[in-house]
């Protein structure tokens, strides 16, 4: 029977005396992050190399700080790289609704802007004034003449063909009239009357041949006002092109060694020459009432320039966190205004997205959180594939837009992009994207956890001395730090072990500087540390105190004393939103005549999870084995979980349910006073499981509240000795013999403390050491057979 | 005498829009109200009277007109007119109206108006250096100063006053269409040197207290060549001068008119 575990056993602890500082502000920080450098490495990896590809998953538990020190790292070595170019996208004149793309070292996007907007300004100043110099004028009024004079000319033909014959052409509110004159005034109807009827035909005759002339001058009047037109334009862009092409030619000369401008510049010179009249009016340099700067007219916004990307020069290559990767915030978006009830768009209304700023450096992103939002994860795969960025809205990626939009030019991409995710996430990727491997070749592995040994435990005061420091937390008392130490073991659920994970350590420190200002002093005690642990387990404790007070008012129940048969104390562990705790439940079992079946009622009402089931299933293998493997299993069993409404999962109370039906089938009485955790394999060794601290802790409240008799404890699998980090108080339990934790190997063993029964061993004959508790249970089980075999040979009797 | 009214005179051939706007902006300048004249030639309604009247109309084709259709079409224009008036002087913030009226005699016109007309008004074809039935008609009837301008007005340049010796109903005329722009240039005509200098001052001191930017130069020769080259030179806009001035005399209104090439007002006695 094993012995009780000592009370250093229970809880391994931090000694202060191997601190030499006073307090942690007489520590450095630490020269790299504690416990990640193959995480770290990796990263240096996957930014090292340039090939395609080679983005990079962080793996890590939420709260490891991985995020953090990927963006440190990637910070420091960002730092140093090459600042990537500016992005910019133009007007395209020939295709609007195809915007033009264009890079320029950085910088100069801004310039470029600021460029055109000063050259618009200039040419809305120098085309009028050149379409109103007298130069101009003159040259208009000439080819205006020029076609009057030749009108009037030809006018002034007919005129004298009609004055000759007494004739004149008069001007009419719709056009011309022909009539015969006499002293310069046109006859009167009376006149007209009394001429003689030769005279009249001869009026009427040249009527109408002067009709017929001047008709033939009127049909000429369209062609020539067309020609007129023409050389107008002609001269308008002559005088237009002399004006415009030396503000031009000076921003060419400026872009001169990129080509890219130097057409765009051509395609504006073009524009404007095609749309001089918009040029016509001099731009209004009145300032609006709020001495805000008056937007540019509509038209004029043609030649804007939509910086999508700028750089600070020297500032290195950008690392960009996006906490919302939504598509519209990743990929870029294309922006719309109302006007007169419908929906336009133009150049400058096309937004950046993160993937833009992260051009030439690194993104980084959460894996969940891009999963989450709809078509994130399929346009970053598709990006990364093509290796360069498209902006079209969510309705055009999927083919659903009827309406036409922009469609601007791809911008070629080289970032690198490094996701940061749990590992459930990685292997989910891993099994259901085939293009996850392809695209993310590195992975970078963040420990949560490091050996607890002098040397880490040295650097993790400097931990937490480079974590208060960060947070502006008061220095940390060498025992403070201590406790630390204690509680991340305890956090890492392993006494051997240091938790990394940050957020914890991290809410810890915070909490004990929070205790500690709250008593005045000027650096954490350990007291305060202390005093943090305790409070936060007061804030959460209300769930398991409204299960226990249950307990003791026997709503549920749960014996402390006493033997019972079938019955033992399991011990679970219940999660509460992010915090998790113990709980004792009752096992039971019941035995009688059967086929060998082993009934897990939590399976048969389907609230028993898989894990369990194999358990259940485990120990059916084991009694076959061990005690009817010469004869059949005559039995029929059913285990419960007394009390449970929830689904059961876990194998951790396998060795619990065992002894229940050991305790059934040898009707030996199970010990109250304990409760039991472990797995149990075929062999009947018991192995380890989790949540080991929470577990003993819940029965020893329990057993607390009730009183301890000295007779309690918690038998736990013997390999999880290394994983005790028990409270204080319970560890003074033990210490003082009020409350014992046992560790156990094997069911036999087990069996023995919860019996008081030797649990026997197998003599030579087969049998086992009588008077045992195998003895017992194999007897049970040879009588159950028997009683089969009886009963299947009377059934077979004819009658 | 100030104008009170400005008058611009137009026949069924010249009624332009720029006419329309200049002539607003005149109004508003000196402060007076804007009319809009439609002035009827009587050979209209006759020509309309004749059997088998035709008219050709400015796409070619041809269409019987009688008096009815006539008084139609004079309708439409006045009503076209006063749509597109009442616009400007809105914006312009003047009185305004539109008036008919036939050509002999002319009505409508009160002895505080500066009359507008386009030189070539009234007249098909008009030679290059005739002048329009219409504005010889004002020119001849009215007693009042006549604005005689062709195809448009410079408004915005200097105004240039040409000043003879004991002729100065121009100067007050000069002097209000100047206040726009603000610059004035007088040309003046003494005969001598010591003249000059008197004419010069007395000039002066008319403009004084005026805002007006001066400047003085006085033409030896009276003749209208040298007075364009002069005007041309300075970017002169517009040429007031007394109906009675002696280079009026000499070259008649329609030479100097095709000569000086700028809008000309004949300011009179009234």
């Amino acid at each position: 029977m094993p012995d009780a575990l000592d009370p250093p056993s229970l809880r391994r602890r931090c000694d202060p005396a191997q601190f030499e500082f006073a307090t942690t502000a007489d520590l450095p920080d630490l020269a790299e992050p504690m416990g990640q450098r193959r995480a770290l490495s990796a990263l240096d990896f996957a930014t090292d190399i340039a090939r395609e590809g080679y983005n990079l998953y962080a793996i890590g538990e939420p709260g490891t700080g991985k995020h953090s020190l990927v963006r440190e790292a990637l910070l420091r070595r960002a730092a140093g790289e090459s600042t990537p170019c500016d992005w910019c996208y133009l007007n395209n004149f020939a295709e609007p609704h195809k915007p033009l793309a264009i890079a320029l070292a950085n910088g100069r996007a801004q310039a470029l802007r600021g460029d055109m907007l000063s050259l618009v300004q200039a040419l809305r100043a120098i085309v009028p004034e050149t379409f109103a110099s007298e130069v101009y004028r003159s040259r208009v009024a000439e080819i205006e003449q020029g076609y009057e004079r030749r009108q009037e000319d030809a006018f002034a033909e007919i005129h004298e063909q009609a004055r000759r014959e007494n004739m004149s052409i008069l001007h009419t509110p719709g056009g011309f009239g022909i009539a015969p004159v006499r002293n310069n005034e046109v006859l009167g109807p009376e006149e007209y009357e009394a001429l003689g009827q030769e005279e009249r035909q001869r009026i009427d005759e040249i009527t109408a041949r002067l009709r017929e002339r001047l008709s033939q001058v009127l049909l000429q009047a369209p062609e020539h006002a067309k020609r007129k037109r023409e050389e107008i334009e002609a001269l308008n862009r002559e005088v237009a092109t002399a004006a415009i092409e030396g503000p031009i030619e000076e921003l060419r000369g400026r872009y001169a060694d990129v080509p890219a401008v130097g057409n765009y510049l051509d395609a504006v010179g073009n524009d404007v020459l095609a749309n001089l009249v918009e040029f016509g009016e001099r731009p209004s340099h009145q300032s609006n009432p709020l001495g805000l700067p008056t937007p540019p007219a509509p038209f004029f916004r043609r030649y804007q320039v939509n910086v999508m990307v700028e750089h600070a020069a020297d500032s290195g290559a950008p690392v960009v966190y996006l906490d919302n990767p939504n598509y519209r915030h990743l990929m870029g978006r294309i922006e719309f205004t109302a006007q007169m009830g419908t929906l336009v768009t133009d150049f400058t209304q096309v937004m950046p997205g993160a993937i833009h700023r992260a051009n030439g450096g690194y993104l980084v992103l959460e894996a969940r959180k891009v999963l989450q939002e709809p078509y994130s994860w399929y346009a970053l795969k598709r990006a990364l594939n093509a290796r360069e960025v498209v902006i079209e809205s969510v309705g055009e990626l999927l083919g659903l837009a009827s309406t036409v939009s922009l469609e601007p030019a791809p911008i070629p991409l080289d970032a690198k992009v490094v996701l940061l995710g749990e590992p459930l996430i990685y292997q989910l990727l891993c099994a259901y994207d085939p293009e996850f491997a392809d695209l993310f070749k590195v992975t970078a592995e963040f420990a949560d956890d490091v050996e607890r040994d002098a040397g880490n435990t040295q650097v993790y005061a400097q931990l937490v001395a480079g974590l208060a420091r960060k947070h502006e937390l008061l220095a940390f008392e060498r025992e403070a730090v201590a406790e630390v130490v204690d509680q991340s073991a305890r956090l890492a659920g392993d006494a051997g072990k240091l938790s990394l994970h940050m957020r914890s350590v991290s809410d810890l420190l915070s909490e004990a500087d929070h205790w500690a200002r709250e008593d005045g002093a000027g650096t954490v005690a350990r007291a305060h540390v202390v005093t943090a642990v305790a409070k936060k387990r007061e804030r959460v404790s209300h769930l398991p105190e409204k299960l226990r007070e249950a307990v003791l008012r026997e709503t549920l129940l749960i014996d402390t004393a006493g033997a019972t048969v079938g019955q033992v104390n399991g011990l679970s562990v219940l999660q509460s939103g992010a915090e998790r705790f113990g709980h004792p439940a009752r096992i039971t079992a019941t035995v009688r005549l059967g086929k060998g079946e082993v009934i897990d009622v939590q399976r048969e009402v389907e609230l028993g999870g898989a894990i369990h089931s194999k358990g259940v299933l485990i120990l059916s293998a084991y009694l076959g084995s061990r005690y009817a493997a010469d004869s059949p299993l005559s039995l029929a069993a059913s285990l419960v979980f007394e009390q449970t409404y929830a689904v059961v999962d876990g194998d951790s109370a396998s060795v619990a349910e065992l002894c229940a039906l050991l305790s059934a089938l040898g009707d030996a009485p199970l010990r109250q006073s304990l409760a039991i955790t472990g797995s149990v394999n075929q062999l009947g060794q018991v192995q380890a499981i989790g949540g080991v601290n929470e577990k003993i802790e819940a029965f020893y409240d329990l057993c607390a509240a009730r009183g301890l008799s000295g007779e309690q404890g918690v038998l736990i699998p013997r390999s999880n000795v290394k994983n005790l980090m028990l409270r204080e108080d319970v560890v003074e339990a033990a210490a003082q013999g009020r409350f014992h934790v046992y560790p156990v190997d094997s069911v036999d063993a087990a069996v023995e403390l919860l019996t008081g029964l030797p649990a026997g061993t197998r003599e030579a004959d087969g049998t086992f050491t009588p008077g045992s508790l195998n003895a017992r249970v194999a007897e049970r089980l040879a009588r159950y057979t028997q009683t089969v075999r009886a009963l299947t040979r009377a059934d077979e009797s004819p009658p | 005498m100030s104008v009170r009214r400005v008058i611009l005179a137009m026949d069924a051939a010249h009624r332009d829009e720029a006419a329309l706007h200049d002539a607003t902006r005149i109004a508003a300048q000196l402060d007076s109200a804007v009319t809009a004249l439609l002035v009827r030639d009587p050979n209209l309604e006759r020509f309309a009277g004749l059997p088998g009247a035709m008219e050709v109309l400015g796409s070619a084709r041809t269409r019987r007109v009688q008096r009815a259709d006539l008084d139609a079409d004079f309708a439409r224009v006045l009503r076209a007119l006063s749509g597109r008036l009442g616009e400007l002087a809105h914006e312009a913030r003047v009185a305004w109206s539109v008036a008919s009226t036939p050509l002999h005699p002319l009505g409508g016109i009160e002895p505080a108006d500066l009359l507008l007309v386009e030189r070539r008004a009234g007249h098909v074809p008009v030679g290059r250096r005739e002048i329009g039935s219409l504005a010889a008609a004002l020119l001849a009837q009215a007693s009042q100063s006549v604005l005689v301008y062709e195809r448009r007005l410079w408004l915005d340049r200097a105004i240039a006053l040409l000043l003879e010796p004991g002729l100065d109903t121009a100067l007050d005329l000069a002097l209000d269409l100047a206040r726009a722009p603000g610059r004035l240039l007088a040309v003046l005509t003494s005969p001598d040197e010591t003249a000059f200098a008197r004419d010069r001052e007395r000039l002066r001191a008319a403009v004084a207290g005026r805002g007006l930017v001066l400047s003085v130069e006085r033409l030896a020769a009276g003749r209208s060549g040298t007075l364009a080259h002069s005007l041309h030179r300075q970017g002169a806009g517009l040429l007031v001068l007394d109906e009675r001035s002696a280079l009026l005399r000499q070259e008649g209104v329609a030479n100097v008119l095709e000569t000086v090439a700028l809008p000309v007002v004949l300011a009179r006695t009234r």
